[in-house]
């Protein structure tokens, strides 16, 4: 019976379902990260009885013929990137976007990622990392003797050094934007790689067209809604059960035909 | 007598296809733009002989056709700005390899050289052919009657069709092909950052399958009772009394 079959498509992707919505739920205090929905879409279809054949010598037409479908599979996993809400830290390098953009890492192999958790510090010799130790780009190096750095919403680094009256420019950070940000590949610790699908990254100073602003002293929270998640998983775990269901109702069927010759 | 074995496995036949609808409505109830699916069915008539004179008929079951509602699904807000809800009766075109298709699942995406695609990677067609973002976009608009824009200006307008519902055909995929040309949607309008859900009711779906489960006893019972029949009267017709 095709029936089975079908359920089971049901069931593995209503489990899929609930692997990304523990995902998030998992990740719901992590910093500028993102949620995640998983699509799906119906599989193959059996014409079973072509529609628009004749059904008699008088041009009549079966209007809509039988199709009997094959169940569901998953057509992607995307991360949908909107706004998370501002958390203060009070935290001098901490850094939260409003608006588009990611910030720019340099990982140790050399690569460009970009993330959205702004949760930077200093290293020994001066140099803006994030919390794993990689520099963010374009690269900015806190001179010595500095007592307090300003961050303004265009991306300007500010520091004020001892003894001196006035605030030195030491550097601009800059904000990557994609055309298609869904498209990013993740690579966990909050980090994502440019891929052909998100498009090249296109530098360009924080508050310009395109671009958000930067907040000093505020980090980006997870854009995961919990009431949302939950009511998500309700929805998968029902439906879930239900094909379980199927299942059982279609071993019910098969059980009273296997019965049919009993003696 | 055979004839009430044949009815009974008409029956059944009908209602084991009726459960795989059924179950492939169940399983894609989570799946973009999903339209139920129902059996049609009908009498079939059969005449036979009768020693009565005039020859009486008996009714075997047919499933003639599947029918689709094709009423909207709710509508999910997803904040992505490439996902698209068809609101009223329409469909976006898509071309795949084989030709034009039609889909109701609005979850589009960029591919590398800035064109608006499917999941599955097929280009979405405007008026004008495909539509490209240029690069270095990163806000993108979609308006309700399908225009596409970005800081730069209009960059194109989803084509939106209607088609007469008896020629869809559904391919999987969430696409459909016609037989029928495409004419274009006066009452359809787009809605940006939501998808439509599948219009697959669990409650409706359920109950049908319950219905179906109880129908294949009866029947099963029935083909049964036939069967003790049909033993029972070549055991006493054949009984030798000594």
């Amino acid at each position: 019976m095709r029936s089975l079959a079908i359920a089971s498509s049901g069931m593995l992707a209503q489990q899929l379902n609930v692997d990304v919505i523990s995902n998030n739920i998992a990740n719901m205090n992590t910093t500028g990260f993102k949620r995640q929905r998983a699509e799906f879409q119906d599989m193959l279809y059996q014409t079973l009885e072509r529609m628009g054949v004749s059904s008699s010598d008088q041009n009549t037409l079966i209007p809509t013929g039988i199709q009997v479908g094959s169940g569901v599979r998953t057509a992607s996993v995307y991360r949908v990137m909107g706004q998370g809400n501002m958390q203060p830290t009070e935290n001098t390098y901490d850094l939260a976007i409003e608006g588009q953009g990611f910030f720019r890492v340099r990982m140790p192999s050399g690569e460009t990622a970009y993330t959205r958790a702004g949760a930077f510090s200093l290293n020994a010799s001066g140099q803006v990392v994030t919390s794993d130790g990689y520099t963010v780009e374009p690269g900015i190096t806190v001179p010595n003797g500095t007592v307090q750095v300003t961050i303004n919403q265009q991306g300007q680094v500010f520091a004020k050094i001892a003894g001196s009256t006035t605030d030195t420019n030491i550097g601009q950070l800059d904000l990557a934007a994609f055309a298609n940000e869904a498209g990013l590949d993740a690579q966990g610790s909050n980090l994502f790689l440019e891929t052909t699908a998100s498009g090249t990254a296109q530098v360009g100073t924080p508050g310009s067209t395109g671009y958000g602003t930067l907040r000093q002293g505020y980090l980006e929270l997870s854009n995961v809604n919990a009431v949302q998640e939950i009511t998500s998983l309700i929805t998968a775990q029902r439906a879930y059960e239900m094909n379980s269901k199927v299942i059982t109702a279609s071993d019910e069927m098969m059980q009273m035909t296997s019965r049919l010759s009993r003696s | 007598m055979q004839n009430s074995l044949l009815v009974g496995l008409t029956a059944q036949m009908t209602l084991r296809r009726n459960m795989e609808i059924v179950s492939n409505n169940l399983a894609n109830v989570s799946t973009t733009g999903f339209k139920r699916e129902a059996p049609a069915f009908e009498e079939l008539l059969v005449p036979v002989e009768s020693d009565q004179g005039s020859p009486s008929e008996i009714s075997f079951v047919r499933d003639w056709g599947v029918v689709r509602d094709m009423t909207n699904g709710p509508l999910l807000q997803t904040e992505a700005p490439l996902d698209v809800a068809v609101e009223g009766e329409g469909f976006l075109v898509v071309r795949t390899p084989d030709g034009e298709r039609y889909t109701r699942d609005g979850h589009f995406k960029l591919d590398a050289s800035g064109k608006i695609v499917t999941s599955d990677d097929f280009p979405v067609l405007s008026d004008g052919g495909e539509i490209t973002v240029p690069p270095g976009q990163t806000s993108i608009k979609i308006a309700a009657d399908g225009t596409v824009s970005t800081a730069q200006g209009t960059v194109g307008k989803f084509r939106l069709v209607t088609l007469p519902q008896a020629s869809l055909r559904k391919e999987g995929a969430n696409l459909y092909t016609s037989t029928e040309q495409a004419s274009p949607a006066s009452r359809a309008r787009l809605v940006q950052g939501a998808i439509e859900r599948s219009n697959v009711e669990p409650v409706v779906e359920m109950t049908r399958m319950i219905e179906i489960t109880r129908a294949y006893q009866h029947s099963t019972e029935t083909l049964n009772a036939t069967d003790d029949l049909i033993r029972r009267a070549v055991q006493r017709l054949g009984e030798v009394k000594v």
